[in-house]
């Protein structure tokens, strides 16, 4: 039996999720790196397990972007909300620029609702 | 969100163990995967262009050939910095590209900036160094960059070093740079105002970068960013990590032979590296793989005299 995989994009920035243990969010974020700004990402308590890996962009010039893509895999019932901000590591966080936050619950052996 | 101090002192580690030279600032890496290899096939080489993977393994190569490469470039002076050619500075000052992928256009905005003051004999920091402006990388960029959606998709060396020859870049004043895409808004009167390239080379030996820079001035080049590439805040960049996040082009303003590095001017601001400086190991990243050199010009803004080219030593 496949995992069930629930996809989120930057459109859906404050989305609440509910999941089962075992099934996995992804977000997927642009990301350019050769412009200094990265994704950085944050969560709070242990309910999910995160991955990250960058995509690149087919068919781009030197110093084109790709996508951000991050995995979290429902570990332990309970909630964990999910914060992603766009910056530049040396610069202040108020200079950041964008932001993103999503909220995960975890549920255990009952049935998680409909998404 | 900065790096926790357990993240920075494993980051630390791993360059200590790498027995490299350079420092890692506090960062916010997010962690990676090997997958990430895959993001060296993602940039597109432009024409004649190797990729970023065959660009690594240019430089890799040389490395191994360290002394044929220093008997080579014993014509060479050991050392080149267009920012002090005894007392004075031919290079700008350092700009920021924001949140747009427009580093090529940057690199060869700096390129040739310095290569006009070296030619005219104008430092940055003589008395009349403000006679000369700083050229619009938005000209460059917005105006010559054919690619869809350019400000996520990049760009290449050889389209901007044509369009500066065919078409000229106009100076900052006439088209100010901001971060993301946006129409090709030149001033009204930019067609007075282009300073135009004549002939431009592509340079694929040490050798002859190190005797361009050492003659002609600086050279753009590009390499493969690793995600620790974004924590350099001095010393000689060395990559730590496997993990790769793309492309990215600067333009090279000297080198050491002392440090075995190429001296870089970065576009993320003066808050980076050192004053927005990075010192490149030879060999790495593929960074001495390919470079651009601009040689002559067909007109410049504003018409001055032309002097002798400054030699650095």
């Amino acid at each position: 039996m496949s995992v069930m995989t629930i996809r989120l994009r930057e459109a859906d920035n404050g989305a609440s999720k509910r999941v089962r243990i075992a099934e996995e969010v992804v977000l997927e974020l642009q990301e350019s790196p050769s412009t200094g700004y990265r994704w950085a990402i944050e969560t709070t308590g242990d309910a999910v397990e995160i991955e990250s890996t960058f995509i690149p962009l087919s068919e781009a010039g030197i110093g084109g972007g790709g996508q951000r893509l991050v995995r979290f895999v429902a570990a332990h019932p309970g909630t964990a909300e999910i914060r992603a901000v766009l910056r530049r590591a040396w610069e202040p966080p108020e200079k950041s620029l964008k932001q993103y936050a999503v909220t995960i619950t975890v549920e255990g052996d009952s049935d998680a609702d409909d998404n | 969100m900065p790096m926790t101090t357990e993240e920075h002192d494993a980051l630390w580690e791993a360059v200590r163990a790498s027995n490299v030279n350079w420092r890692p600032g506090h960062n916010s890496i997010t962690d990676l995967d090997e997958s990430e290899r895959r993001l060296r096939l993602g940039y597109t080489p432009g024409p004649d262009e190797p990729s970023l993977e065959e660009r690594e393994a240019r430089s890799a190569e040389r490395v191994m050939m360290k002394g044929v490469l220093t008997a080579e470039v014993a014509a060479a002076p050991s050392k080149v910095d267009w920012r002090n050619v005894n007392g004075k500075n031919y290079v700008t000052g350092i700009k920021d590209q924001g949140s747009c992928n427009s580093c090529v256009a940057f690199a060869s905005a700096a390129t040739i900036e310095s290569r006009v003051r070296i030619i005219l004999g104008v430092p940055v920091n003589a008395t009349n160094g403000g006679t000369l402006p700083d050229l619009s990388e938005a000209h460059l960029f917005y105006c010559g960059n054919t690619l869809s959606d350019p400000c996520f998709r990049g760009w290449f060396p050889s389209a901007a070093l044509a369009f500066a020859t065919n078409t000229g870049v106009v100076p900052a004043s006439c088209f100010p740079y901001t971060p993301g895409n946006q129409p090709c808004n030149r001033c009204d009167d930019w067609q007075m105002k282009t300073t135009r390239i004549a002939t431009s080379k592509t340079l694929t030996s040490v050798p002859d970068m190190k005797t361009w820079l050492a003659e002609k001035g600086p050279l753009i080049t590009c390499f493969t960013i690793y995600s620790d590439f974004i924590a350099y805040t001095g010393g000689v960049y060395v990559p730590t990590t496997t993990r790769i996040e793309g492309g990215h082009c600067v333009s090279c303003v000297g080198y050491d032979d002392a440090k075995q590095a190429w001296l870089c001017k970065n576009s993320w601001g003066t808050g980076w590296g050192e004053g927005g400086y990075v010192w490149i190991g030879y060999g790495q990243v593929g960074i001495d793989a390919m470079m651009w050199g601009v040689e002559n010009f067909a007109k410049f803004f504003p018409s001055l005299p032309r002097r002798h080219a400054v030699a650095p030593v």
